[in-house]
């Protein structure tokens, strides 16, 4: 039998099973003929950190279909319509084919060798005159993992500085951080399990109807099963998640710090906590206060041992009691009674509660806090590492986990929870890397707002940006764009479609995407998952590992690349892996990967996946007997943090009258380069619009679609208006979306950022708006 | 086709259009006379013509629009409506509308009516085939939204579409989601989006998103309330 | 070169452990697992003796209790007659 007829037949066979079992099969009938000549792989979205399982047509050397994937244990055959069009994505008509070198004001096409020659030089050249911190590369939490371990390995390893870091610092960083200073360790210790077995959600700052869809649409079913399941949305906007909640609670911008806060202090209050929990798991401490916003260019803010305060029970009561629920709601807006209520919730040993949380509480200036004191109230409760009952917090891109968290692409990190300042970790990393321990510094680099800034003020002179878009991403935006015009430094950047990065770049590389390499995704629930190359990247692109490596050749450092052609991927991966085992991380080898729909991390002897970790019930590292243990705590012990309420950077004020928000919608990712390319998905949302409520469009003579001015201290911008749409944000303030490359709305965005993890703050500033 | 105005007069331009809709320069030009001649020369060859427009039976004439007989009798074909319209969704009709020649429609697929709050192209209108007592842009009745194709419907399949309920102007009222079971893999929920005649304003903005090729959700004729109680 | 569409019924909770075993196994697809436990595949193989012995072995699987034929193409059939 030929190909294409064989895979009509089987798919006309796996239809007559379902069918046989009276399951309406997923493809509509009639379809079966149309697939005949397609061949299916497996792949994990491309998209958010749901992490979708999806499988990929390829007819004719071109991706004809994406679908969901049946046996996806995520998503079970069902996508959002940004992976339904995944394949759109990659064929927009202006994908980068070539390697293109500025010369004056155009961009003239170049060969590899060309490109790569010119990018060496440069690098060479600033290296040898102002040393290797004054190079820098900016990656992605949407890399994949060899991507990401390549860049680590050629930086820290190889070039020898930290100037390496990932755009997850600004979508995970306040969570990375929390992780590490409340467990020792980063990522969940639940999983998505958890989303099907608890009866109470709250969510907090989190629009998962529109953000994590997928993930939402299993909650709700929960939720439809089982009628005792109660959805909290806690929010400063209304949207399509509130609409399917069972309460929406209304939070003013800034609030979530204060609102905790009086939460715990209700808790402790009435002796709602779970003592022996606390007695075996806990220490409190203190740490380091009145924090800058970051608002100054260099400006030094850590939380060293030195600065941190060990404290008893008692005290830390002590220290709570200012936090009273009337205090609470002056500072959140929610009323004192709802805080109270929220507290018995959060206590209530009939519910198995779990708090959801993504970039309302990271992309905040107090944001580790805010994670802190989350991770408080279920460590004093009790409510953790028990199925069903977790904090979970939700993870933005398709490997901000598995790449920049996990091979640590940080300025300050190393694979496996490791970090550069200790000398121990520093020897493993070279070990395995096979180099000099001296080689990788011990200083901490330049974290994404300082390195973008040392551009402007002609420190850093060279900088390698992949597969992301901060010069459209980045909050006050105009600054470092200003500088990139100037040409203040040489700026490479690798991507798939001309964007407003590559504006303003000296040299364009072509890249390969998603399915046109092969590479590994980690998800949210630590879910590793691994594809194989399906298709050829269009014209001379080529994927970044190979981009990094022929420069690494010209550097002099091809030989941390020891892999062979055939065996690469797998070479990497098994070198990466010696990262991993047995200190909780464990990872699979990578044979494994290939024949299932990903595995969680970290993985037991016999090869099973784990689902919830520190506890004994599946984290084959706790011993029989020993219950729940937070092996990666010093002392098994975790930490609650006392966290103050510092006021946000910048509120409004009789000039800016209003709190300014961005966010996404369902159909569009971050800045638009691929799902801007979908005309079904430009169809659907086409451009950037400013939520307003009602009654202050009325007051100021707006109606919906008419044009506003929104004016920062920053930065101005026009955009329609949306009046009773999917969102209505809060009277007083205005919200909207960063998808649009026509609009520039981070320009008004304020560059201000949590001390600790130095994620900026995305979501209030102040502006002013009129009708244009 | 190009709308080319004479001095002063706005034609709305058709762009990537499918239908033929004229413009009114080559409509009184006489243009349009050969097709025309056709139609009134006898219905048997007239009845080879595509009809486009009123596809089903049915024309999206614009807002505060009487009844389809009444509007015929009293629309004047001046085009002011469609001058009117800042978004140019407003076409006027050639020869292949038979008797509606010259009058006003929408396609909602290629513009749909953003309902400008001041009801610009009603205001327009010098013969009343726009009803000038529509004020309220929520009591505007174009026509009913449908979806003729729950098979292909993504959202009704299970995935996360919902694209025509996010979209339409009259969110949570005029198209509602009614979560579900979703029996086949268990742990999801179905968001079937679900219109609701009495407050759908037949704008067509749903038609417009719908995500898929040949979208699922159209608008059609009004479709009428019924009473659950009898007159005897 | 017979195609078969099968349904494989599994013991309380052990249908996503079979699933993964007998994706490994050559000639097998899985097509999908349902919340019941059963788990939806296709098999193929050189020859109808081939396809009989890999059903077979899938049976011998732990956890599974009955496979069933849902659909079976032997359009080389005659082709394979000596």
């Amino acid at each position: 039998m030929e190909l294409t007829r064989r895979d009509f037949i089987k798919a006309s066979a796996a239809a007559a099973a379902f069918a046989a079992v009276g399951v309406p099969v997923v493809r509509p009938k009639g379809v079966e003929a149309a697939e005949a000549g397609i061949t299916w792989g497996k792949a994990p979205c491309r998209f958010c950190g749901v992490g979708c399982c999806v499988l990929v047509g390829v007819k004719g050397g071109k991706i004809v279909a994406t679908k969901g994937d049946p046996a996806g244990p995520v998503n079970k055959g069902l996508n959002c319509i940004k992976g339904y069009f995944l394949s759109k994505a990659l064929y927009g008509k202006d994908r980068l084919t070539k390697p293109l070198i500025r010369k004056g004001n155009r961009m003239v096409e170049a060969s590899w060798d060309e490109a790569l020659a010119l990018i060496a030089s440069k690098f060479k050249e600033s290296i040898a005159a102002h040393g290797p911190d004054s190079v820098a590369m900016y990656g992605s939490g949407q890399w994949t993992v060899h991507e990401g371990y390549t860049a680590s390995k050629l930086m820290k390893g190889g070039i020898g500085t930290n100037n390496l870091e990932p755009n997850a610092r600004l979508c995970m960083a306040s969570a990375v951080v929390a992780f590490m200073n409340t467990f020792g360790s980063d990522e969940p210790m639940g999983c998505y399990d958890d989303l099907d077995l608890g009866d109470t959600y709250i969510l907090w700052g989190a629009n998962m109807a529109e953000a994590h869809p997928v993930l939402f649409s299993r909650l709700i079913d929960n939720k439809l099963k089982h009628p005792k399941v109660r959805l909290i949305d806690i929010a400063t906007r209304r949207t399509r998640t509130t609409k399917m909640a069972d309460e929406y609670i209304a939070m003013r911008p800034h609030g979530d710090l204060a609102a905790v806060n009086s939460i715990i202090h209700v808790i402790l209050r009435d002796k709602l906590y779970d003592e022996s929990f606390i007695k075996q798991h806990v220490n409190f401490k203190r740490g380091k206060e009145n924090a800058p916003y970051g608002l100054k260019d260099k400006e030094v803010f850590n939380e060293t041992p030195a600065d941190v305060k060990n404290l008893t029970f008692d005290e830390y009561k002590d220290l709570m009691k200012q936090f009273t629920p009337q205090w609470g709601e002056k500072l959140s807006g929610i009323p004192a009674k709802k805080i109270e209520e929220l507290a018995r919730i959060y206590s209530d040993k009939s519910r198995k509660v779990n708090s959801l949380w993504t970039m309302g509480v990271n992309q905040h200036s107090r944001g580790v806090w805010v994670n802190n004191l989350i991770y408080n109230l279920h460590l004093l409760t009790g409510k953790i590492c028990k199925p069903g009952e977790n904090p979970l917090s939700l993870t933005g891109q398709p490997s901000a986990c598995g790449t920049a968290r996990e091979v640590g692409t940080f300025a300050h990190r190393l694979p496996a929870d490791m970090v550069v300042m200790n000398e121990a970790h520093r020897k493993k990393a070279a070990e395995i890397w096979g180099i000099d321990p001296n080689k990788i510094p011990a200083k901490v680099g330049l974290h994404t707002m300082e390195m973008f800034r040392a551009i402007d003020r002609n420190e850093v002179k060279c900088i390698w940006i992949q597969c992301t878009n901060p010069f459209q991403s980045l909050p006050n935006v105009s600054r470092i764009r200003k500088a990139a015009e100037a040409r203040k430094a040489f700026i490479v950047v690798s991507d798939i479609y001309p964007t407003k990065s590559t504006e303003v770049a000296n040299v364009i590389l072509p890249s390969a995407s998603w399915v046109e390499k092969e590479g590994v995704f980690g998800n949210t629930e630590r879910r590793t998952q691994q594809w194989f190359k399906m298709i050829e990247p269009p014209g001379q692109a080529r994927e970044d590992t190979w981009q990094m490596i022929e420069f690494a050749k010209r550097m002099g450092l091809g030989h941390l690349f020891p892999y062979s052609e055939k065996g690469f991927y797998k070479e990497m991966w098994e070198e990466y892996r010696k990262f991993t085992i047995g200190n909780g991380k464990d990872l699979a080898p990578y044979e494994a990967y290939a024949k299932v729909r990903g595995l969680r991390w970290p993985i037991k002897p016999d090869g099973r996946e784990t689902r919830w970790r520190y506890t004994e019930a599946d984290d084959s590292y706790v011993k029989k007997g020993e219950g729940i243990k937070f092996y990666k705590a010093p002392g098994n012990k975790v930490n609650i943090w006392f966290r103050p309420y510092e006021p946000p950077a910048e509120s409004p004020d009789r000039e800016y009258p209003f709190w300014y928000s961005t966010g996404r919608v369902l159909e569009h990712w971050h800045t638009g380069t691929m799902t801007g390319r979908v005309p079904e998905l430009r169809r659907a949302v086409p451009g950037a619009t400013i939520e307003m409520h009602p009654e202050d469009a009325k007051r100021l003579g707006i109606r919906n679609r008419d044009m506003v001015r929104i004016t920062s201290r920053r930065g101005s911008i026009v955009l329609p208006a949306e009046v009773n749409g999917r969102g209505a944000p809060e009277k007083g303030s205005v919200f909207t979306t960063f998808f649009d490359e026509t609009k520039l709305v981070n320009e008004l965005c304020i560059d201000a950022f949590d001390p600790l993890s130095k994620e900026p703050d995305f979501k209030k500033c102040a502006v002013k708006v009129k009708k244009a | 086709m190009r709308g080319q105005g004479e001095k002063g007069v706005r034609i709305p331009m058709d762009t990537e259009t499918t239908h033929s809709g004229i413009s009114r320069r080559q409509f009184l030009k006489g243009s349009a006379f050969t097709p025309l001649a056709l139609i009134l020369a006898g219905g048997g060859v007239a009845a080879v013509y595509l009809r486009p427009i009123d596809a089903g039976g049915f024309t999206l004439r614009p807002p505060g629009a009487v009844e389809e007989k009444r509007f015929l009798a009293a629309c004047v074909r001046c085009g002011k409506c469609a001058q009117a319209c800042p978004y140019q969704s407003i076409k006027m009709s050639g020869g292949e509308a038979w008797v509606g020649i010259g009058t006003p429609f929408i396609i909602p697929r290629e513009m749909p009516c953003y309902l400008c709050s001041d009801l610009p192209c009603l205001k327009a209108c010098p013969s009343g085939a726009l009803d000038k007592k529509l004020e309220d842009i929520e009591k505007i009745r174009m026509g009913t939204a449908v979806i003729i194709d729950r098979e292909s419907c993504l959202s009704i399949r299970g995935l996360r579409c919902e694209v025509c309920y996010r979209q339409c102007p009259l969110i949570d009222k005029a198209i509602t989601i009614e979560p579900r079971h979703n029996t086949r893999t268990g742990e999801h929920s179905i968001m079937e989006p679900v219109v609701h005649k009495e407050k759908c304003v037949g704008c067509g903005i749903c038609e417009k998103s719908c995500v898929l090729p040949k979208p699922v959700i159209v608008v059609q004729k009004l479709v009428e309330s019924q009473k659950d109680n009898y007159d005897f | 070169m017979p195609v078969s569409g099968i349904v494989l019924t599994c013991g309380a909770g052990s249908a996503d452990d079979v699933a993964l075993r007998i994706a490994a196994i050559k000639g097998v697809e899985v097509h999908g697992v349902l919340p019941d436990g059963r788990i939806v595949a296709v098999v193929e193989a050189d020859t109808v003796d081939g396809e009989v012995a890999l059903v077979t072995e899938l049976q011998e699987i732990e956890g599974v209790v009955s496979v069933q034929l849902a659909y079976h193409n032997f359009e080389d059939f005659e082709a394979e007659r000596p």
